[in-house]
Order: C-alpha cells, then structure tokens, then sequence
C-alpha cells in the first residue's frame, strides 16, 4: 500500500476549517487512511491502493471536509478560455500511442502544494501507472511554452533539448543513457526507433515522455498557469491520472482549460470530468450491512462521503459519483462507504448462528499419532522450512539432480525451491548443533513437495535422524520398527544403495509390498559436507499410504 | 549437610578410586562431562567432604614441524643418512630426495659446524662428503616426546635438549590444569553402616534393616535432562486448529504451487491493477502451466474481470489474459484455498478455515519472512452481513484470549466491504491482526455461489511470536536445537 507524507499545517488549510489533532487522526483512519507516524507537523499516512484521490493532501481534505458534513456539492470550474489544441502524430502509434491533457489557470502553489503534487505524481506513477510503463505524467509551466502542442516520435537523433537538472542539450539516445531518469526508465522506449516527444508550436521541447520533462518548462512557486499531459499504452490509466491530477491540483484554487486532443481519425477534449450515476436500492444497503437506515439515513451517510444522491422511487437512490471516485465498481462499494460514513465501532456485532460440524484436514490423527510416537521415543519435533536449496537438497546430501518446483526470481539462493525431502533438512539441522551435547534424536513431520510429469505433488512425509559419536544401523532401524509395530503395521527391509548412505547399510523400507521409504547409516562424505563430524543414522517415510489408518474402524 | 544425589554419586566414586583422584579421571568413571566435576567437587568441599587442589601440569606439544621431524627423523639425520647409503659423497641435487626445501640450509649449516660434513666443488653442482657420523641426541628426545610430553619426566640433560628444539619451532609448552579432588576421612557420618544409595540387592537382602540411608540435600539441582518434545510454533498452531474446529469450522487444505488463476483472478485482483501488486508473488518453473477449473469458472471470471459479468459491476474494463492466469506460482494466500472449497461447496452453510503456509519476496529480517502461516477463514450462509462479520470476528478473537477487539475500514480487492480488525492483548495492548470482508459479488458469482460469504484472514505467525515471547520471525524455525531442547513456554 502507498504510504504518503502530509503537512498539518497545509493540510488543515486546504480543509479550511479546524480540527484538532486527534480529531483528525480519528477521521483519517475512518477514511482508511492509517496514519503511522506524526512527527511535529509531519503525518505519514498508509493509503489502500483503491482510492487515488487520498494519494496527496489535497483529496484527503476534501474527504476530510465531507466526513465532518462540510463539503459542498463537488463541482469543477472551468476557465473561459478556448480548449488549446494538441495534435497526435500517427509516427508515435507504436510506441506510445496515447494522450490526455489539460491546463490549469490562475493557481499559486507554496512550497508544500509543489511537494504535494509532486508526490501525487508519484505515487500514481507506482500505482495506476505500472511505472510509467502504462502512463507518465508530465507538468509544466505554462507560460514557457506556446500552445498549440504537437505530440509526435522523430527519431531518438533528431531530438536535442536540455532535459530537467541538466545544462547541456541532449538528442534521445543520449538522454537514455547519461540522465538517472533515463537510466531508470528508458527501457520502456529504448526498443524502439523512435521515441515520443511533447513540443510547442514553436518546437521548444516540452519533454520527452516517459522519461524527463525540460528544464526550460519547469514549474516553480511563480508558476501561475499550468500545463499537464499524461501519455500512455492504455487509455483507461491515462484519464484516470490525469482526472485525479486536476481535480487534486484544483482544490488549491485556479480554473480548469480543457484540451483538444486531435488524432486522426477522431478528438477528444480531455479531461473528461464527467460525473456517473449509480442506482442503489435501499435493500442493497440492508442486506450487506445489516443496518436498518432510513432513507434519508442513508441518503446523509453518503453525502458524508462526497456522494450526492436522489430519491428515485420508493425504493432506491440514484447516487452521484464524482469523477475522482475510480473504485465504486459496484453497489457494494457504496454500502462500504455507508458503514465507513456510519462507523464500524458502532455497528453492534451479531455473532453468526451458523450451525455446521468441525472437522480437522484428513491425516491430522495420524499426524499427532506418529509425532506423539516420536516424542515418546525421545526424539526433538523440528520444522524446516518447505523452502530449501538445491545446493541442501541436491548436492550437499550427493542426491541426483531431479526436477523440483524452482522459483524463477528467488530473493536468496537459500530460499529458492521446494523441498522433496526432509532428510536433507535434517542433516542441515544437525550440522547447524554440532557444538551442543550428544546424542541428537531430531525428527521432522511435513510437507513435500514432488514434480510428476510437469505437476506438483503434495505428500506428508516423516524423516527421522539420529546423531551421536558412535551409532549403528540397528539403531535406527529399531526407531522404524518401533514406530509402524504402534501402528499395527508390519514392516520390511531390502538392501538399497544410494550414495548418501554407506554402502551395505541401507535399506529401503516396505510395507504392504509398497516402497514406503528409505533408512541407513548416512555416508561419511556427506556428514562432512554438512559440517557435522558425528555419524547419523537416518530415515525417511512417505506417509500417504498411511492416511486410512486414521479411520476409526480400520481393517 | 545433606548431599545431592549427583554430589553423593561423585563421594562414592571417588572412595572407589581410592579416596583421591583426578577430576578427569572421576569424569570418565562417572561417564560426565569433566565440567560437571568442577562445580560438584567445588559444593562438597564446601560441605566439608572433600578437599580440592588445582595443579598445572606443563606438558610439550609437538607442533605440525615438529611432529614431521618425529615421523621421518630430524633434517640432519635424514642428510647424514643419505650421505652414509650413497657411498659418502651426494652432489647437492639429490638433498632434495630427502630434505624439504626449507630445511637444506639449515641441515648443511649444522653438518659443517659440527664437522660431520664437507662441501667441495663438483662438476655441475656442489659435492656434500660425508665426515663423520654423529649420534643425534635431538632426535632421540623429540621422538620421546612425540609419545608423552610431561615437562615432570624429563632429565635434567633432556631439558637442555628441549629448549634447542623449543628454538627451533618444532615444540611449544602447554599448561593444563588439573583438579585433584581427595576425601577428607574423619568427616564422613560415622556410626551403623551408611548407604548413600538404596539399591535393590539391599532390599532383596534385608540388609535395608540395618543400614541408615544417608540424607540428601534435596533442595540442590539435578542434572538437566534431555527430553523428546514437540515443536512449541506446531503446537500453537494445532491450539488454534481445535479452537477452530470446536467452533464448527471443517479444516481445508490446498496446494503450496497454485495458478494465478485460482490464487488471484479469482480473487478479482486484476492482471495489471495496482491490486495485484499489492503483493508480488514468486513466480516458479518446473511445473506446466494449468488451470484445474471447470471451463464456465474461467469464463465468469474472465467477465467479472472485463465488464463485471453478471455481477451488475463495471469490472475493470481491460483485456484478460488466460495465460497470465495459468501461470504457476507459490500460493501468496490461504485465501486461495478458501475459493477453492466454495467451488465445490455451493450449499449454505460453509464453514471452513485453512492455516498454512504462503510465500511473498520480502527482504528478511526479524519481522519479513518469504515464507509464513496464514489462517483464513470463510462463513457462508443466507442473510448474512456486516454486522455477522464482527460478530464472527469478535467471537474468534475473544476465543484466542484478546480481551477486546476494534475495526477499521481497509482495502482488499476481493472483500467490500473490507474491514481491518485491532484486537487488544492484555499486556501489548491493541495489535493490528487480521484483515476482512464480505466476498465481492465479483468473487462469488463466476465460483455460482448465490449467498454471502465472510472472510478473514489472520497472521498467525504474529501471534505465535508473542505466545512463544519471541521477536524475532525466524526463530519459529530455529535451527537450534539446544533453545528447543531448554525453551518452555
């Protein structure tokens, strides 16, 4: 989730009345705004991805402003000005096909609106923008430039502007190459022959998206008019960044200029602001929240969340949303701001009179019957992580290379597939204790994860270890037999060879005719690439054909 | 004063090997560790039984050129020897058979200052002719060492020996300390015949009539004990489980490697929607991709995901990928398992949880590990709503020993509403602990299921940690065996 950093002071500004301290920490966490930390006028506040327009001060306080029934009906002014003009170039329909725009008349911003909407900027460029991958946003001072605006691809050669915090000029590629920013996002476009570039009428070089604005466009606290342009590979990411810079930006004064965008076959005039309609009957509203409300109850919770809403009927509303509300999907969304408007912590919980049997997960018995085994032996219960190397599964214990489920990108090599054993884990365990007392009787009851044909196969299995200055064969062989003799279950022993046991003094472990699983003296070359000097004795059982002795009438 | 059983032990042992010993050999009788001795000896000379005195012992050890020397003779000897099969006379080359590198100088240095040897002018290369042959004493010495270096049995001429080879790097001193532990007579309870230990020969006898059975101090430890036991975080979780279970939750299980499909378009996390990126998951290979879903699921959701299907949402109008969807990845979420068993559950009422492990790349550290317990729990029933989610909840925490319990809204993509729950420890006070909500209608309808559902999920390891008082999220998997061994909790 997004974690954004206001001021207290600005914040109560845009809000424009006061609110104390608590008061307001108490309504931003009702707005699912969780506030983390305050350090003397700082607030740094966790935002849940559904709501964009709570990404910067200025929507929080308009959310603010209605939550305590002071907002009045949203609207948006427009500037008399003419829509400017911007045209798209054919040339930049593979690599950036998209682009929205609008300017802003008549604002002021300090030092704090500048930090605010640069952090609005941002957050959607995280969030809705995937990075700029699927949309950038560019913001520029007005005045430096002169509209009408082209959009267009040259080539990466025939570009040549002075980007942002840099003095020299620089054609495309290099910019890519020398600038952090395009180091950081030039991937998105460096595939291409030509790259998008935003210019004036008069071929100044606004910026060179998604990668940097220019130097000479940039806005400063003396800004008072802006331009904003949002380009992008998908047209719903577009508006909504572009929506929710306007309608933020606006709550700090100025008046809105819409743009022409002309492509060829068709233009749009952007942004597009318009309000939507949602209908929502009152017994929606009951059933998901088991409140009962009135309609006017429900009509004034609504308001408390920006929503402004009509009788339609006897038994419905039709609610008004504004532009910047992007989450209402559906009528539960709503209902979900009728009990935030309402507050959960004074809905009376009713405790569901569900009558149903519980039943714990098929093996469970048998699971707490060979651990209460085990433990009866004396041996320590262990858990291993079902994560592992191949380096423990694989080479370490001198086991063939076999297929496993492998993470592609795995944050450590230690992490990096899932196990299909559990003997190596255990033989990792004891070479983690070699300095604590002797003799060790580890075992461990888990999961394992196999590959068969290209599927995963999930399968309890039990490994069992001991470890001590001296150990034989019989004495892990007898912890076997012990164990499946409590089970009313007679076992059987072959010859095996495998190479992390000695040779001679393994035995694969049969029961009912079926290969259940495998016990020996382990080697001594793979005691020594585990760390540990003392000899172990081990097993390990696959226990899924062991699953129906859990039943209470077993044959 | 009353002896210990272990402090009696010792008393009897040390007047069967003669009333006086070294604390090592009383060790190996006793089959203990030697460090045991020490603190018991030291408890029975306070009380009077014994009297303990430390000596130093200095022994010589041969160090890694040393013990060479002692194997395959001193430098000197070996050239002398050479010189005596080879007629004589060897030309320096043939040193090298015998002598390392690092020893040639040294060797001829001494043979001609002790006028065993000369060097005269060959062909090619230096003649060593041989002069006279000398017992060499040095050898005699290191090799007496080699078997037992005590400083206490060495002549006074041997010392002088010693010291040259101490010289030359082949032999350091050690100090060892030794504990004699000796029994003070006169002290032991006297009168009738004392038995410290009750034996069953006694019993069989009748001897039991006639003897006192010596007091002990039954205050003093024990020896520790190692003892099988469970794993303390398995427990807690199976503590939970029957919490659940006496609740009326059937348990459910699901596989670790999951689709995205099943573990988030069916969750209607977007493909390419900041929800999805909430968590990113571990992509794995090594396994096909395939969705184990009837072929009307995938198309519900598919709808649900593009326009909202027949949920009467907007959806979130983009294109769905059924490869993004069949892609394998590691489970990031019991709730995963929750969906699955509405699948096949379509008759209210349902009740189930799942704990069991996801995984999510994090960075480690005390609090992030990529793989950790969740608890996820369902109820579906007709007429439910938020008012029975807080109810549930409620119930839920209070049966795990909370004291009270608080909501806040939260965001999920799969629940609206979404509602974060605090729950108030009696000593931590309030704890963030789980995350909940009604399934979306986007969730429910594509999976047919036609009455509501309530969800939550709990992180479990949270609490684990704090019944176990531990801070750190990896000692849940402790790879050390001695804190399982000691740790109650």
């Amino acid at each position: 989730m997004p974690t954004i950093v206001l001021n207290v002071k600005d914040l109560k500004k845009l809000i424009g009345f006061p609110i104390e301290k608590e008061a307001l920490q108490e309504i931003l966490s009702s707005l699912k705004c969780e506030p983390e930390t305050v350090i003397d006028d700082e607030i740094t506040i966790e935002v849940t991805s559904d709501r964009p327009d709570f990404f910067s001060a200025e929507g929080i306080a308009r959310g603010i402003r209605y939550y305590r029934s002071r907002g009045s009906v949203y609207n948006v002014t427009y500037s008399k000005l003419a829509p400017l003009k911007l045209q798209v170039e054919q040339s930049t329909s593979k690599v950036r096909p998209y682009i929205v725009a609008a300017a802003i008349r008549g604002i002021s911003l300090d030092e704090e609106g500048m930090k605010q909407i640069m952090q609005l900027q941002e957050k959607l460029h995280t969030t809705y923008a995937s990075n700029r991958r699927k949309a950038s946003i560019g913001i520029y001072d007005l005045d430096t430039v002169t509209p009408d605006f082209t959009y267009a691809a040259p080539p990466p050669g025939e570009i040549s502007f002075v980007p942002l915090e840099s003095s020299e000029e620089m054609d495309g590629r290099r910019i890519l190459a020398d600038t952090p920013k395009g180091r950081e996002y030039g991937w998105i476009i460096s595939g291409y022959d030509r790259f998008p570039l935003l210019s004036d009428s008069k071929r100044k070089v606004l910026s060179m998206p998604p990668i940097i604005n220019s130097e000479a466009t940039r806005i400063t606290e003396k800004t008072r008019n802006l331009f904003i342009d949002v380009t992008g590979t998908e047209e719903k990411a577009i508006n909504t960044c572009l929506n929710i810079m306007v309608t933020s930006i606006l709550e700090r004064g100025g008046s809105l200029q819409q743009v022409y965008v002309v492509y060829k076959q068709r233009t749009d005039k952007t942004p597009k602001l318009e309000k939507t309609k949602k209908r929502l009957p009152y017994s929606a509203v009951a059933t998901v929240s088991g409140l009962g409300l009135t309609p006017r109850e429900v009509s004034s919770l609504l308001s408390r969340m920006g929503l402004q809403s009509e009788a339609v009927g006897c038994d419905a509303l039709e609610v008004t949303i504004p532009s910047y509300r992007v989450d209402i999907l559906h009528e539960v969304d709503l209902v979900e701001d009728i009990v935030m408007a309402y507050g959960l912590n004074r809905m009376v919980p009713e405790l569901p009179q569900v009558v149903t049997m519980g039943r714990p997960l098929t093996g469970s018995r048998l699971r707490s019957r060979i651990r209460d085994l085990m433990v009866g032996m004396g041996f320590q219960e262990v858990t291993t992580y079902l994560l592992s190397s191949r380096e423990v599964l694989e080479e370490k214990p001198l086991m063939h290379v076999r297929p496993l489920v492998e993470i592609i990108r795995p944050v450590s090599s230690e992490f990096s597939v899932l196990r299909d054993a559990l003997m190596p884990k255990l033989l990792q365990f004891l070479g983690s204790n070699t300095h604590y007392s002797y003799p060790q009787k580890v075992f461990e009851y888990g999961d394992v994860v196999r590959v068969e044909k290209g599927m995963p196969l999930t399968s309890p299995h039990l490994s069992v270890a001991i470890s001590n200055h001296k150990i034989s064969f019989e004495e892990i062989q007898a912890v076997a037999v012990a164990l499946f003799k409590n089970l009313s279950k007679g076992v059987s022993f072959e010859p095996y060879t495998a190479k992390h046991f000695i040779q001679g003094r393994a035995a694969k472990i049969i029961m009912d005719g079926k290969h259940i699983g495998t016990i020996g003296e382990i080697s001594p070359q793979v005691l020594v690439n585990f760390g540990t000097t003392c000899p172990v004795g081990a097993m390990e059982c696959n226990l899924s054909p062991l699953i129906h002795l859990e039943s209470l009438f077993r044959g | 004063m009353p002896l210990s059983q272990s402090e009696a032990l010792l008393l009897k042992c040390l007047e069967k090997l003669g009333g006086k010993a070294e604390a090592s050999s009383l060790a190996s009788s006793l089959k203990q560790p030697v460090n045991s001795i020490f603190p018991l000896s030291s408890l029975l000379a306070e009380k009077g039984y014994v009297k303990t005195t430390e000596i130093i012992k200095e022994k010589f050890e041969l160090t890694e050129e040393g013990t060479y020397c002692a194997k395959h003779g001193m430098p000197e000897t070996r050239l002398l020897r050479l010189l005596s099969s080879k007629g004589g006379t060897v030309p320096l080359d043939a040193l090298k058979t015998v002598l390392k590198p690092t020893e040639i100088s040294a060797a001829l240095g001494w043979g001609r200052k002790a006028g065993a040897i000369a060097i005269e002018k060959g062909g090619t290369t230096p003649l060593i002719v041989l002069k006279r042959t000398l017992n060499i004493e040095l050898e005699d010495v290191i090799k007496k060492l080699s078997k037992d270096g005590e400083k206490s049995a060495l002549t006074p001429k041997e010392l002088e020996l010693v010291s040259v080879l101490g010289e030359r790097g082949l032999i350091t001193l050690k100090e060892t300390k030794q504990l004699i532990v000796e029994m003070i007579r006169g002290i032991r309870p006297s009168g009738g015949v004392v038995s410290n230990v009750l034996t069953s020969d006694i019993i069989k006898s009748g001897q039991w009539r006639k003897i006192t059975l010596s007091p002990y101090d039954v205050t003093a430890s024990p020896p520790s004990l190692k003892i099988g036991k469970k794993h303390p975080y398995l427990e807690f979780l199976e503590e939970v489980k029957e919490i659940l279970i006496a609740m009326g939750f059937e348990e459910a299980s699901g596989s670790y490697v999951e689709s995205e499909f099943w573990n988030f378009d069916t969750l209607f996390q977007a493909q390419d929607h900041p929800a999805r990126a909430i968590h990113d998951s571990f992509q794995v290979k090594g396994v096909e991709p395939y969705i184990d879903a009837p072929e009307e699921v995938i198309k519900g959701v598919k709808a649900a995901h593009e326009y909202g299907g027949k949920t009467g949402s907007k959806g979130w109008g983009y294109r769905w990928d059924i490869m993004i969807a069949k892609r394998p990845i590691l489970r990031t979420q019991t709730t995963a398992v929750s969906v699955r068993y509405l699948s096949t559950h379509k008759v209210p009422p349902v009740k189930t949880f799942c704990l069991s492990k996801n995984f999510r790349p994090d960075v480690i550290d005390s609090r992030h590990m990529v793989e950790f317990c969740q608890l996820d729990g369902i109820i579906g029933n007709r007429n439910m709503n938020v008012r029975h989610l807080l109810g549930a909840l409620k119930e839920f925490t209070m049966q795990l020993g909370f004291k009270d319990i608080k909501f806040t809204p939260g965001y999920f993509p799969f629940t609206e509403p979404s509602i974060e729950a605090y729950a108030k420890h009696p000593k931590l006070g309030w704890i963030e602990c789980l995350g909940s909500g009604l399934f979306r209608p986007e969730v429910l309808e594509p999976l047919g299921i036609k009455f509501p559902v309530l969800a939550w999920a709990f992180g479990i390891d949270r609490l684990a940690m704090i019944r176990l008082g531990i801070d750190d999220i990896r000692e849940l998997h402790t790879s050390n065996l001695e804190s399982l061994r000691e740790k109650g909790w």
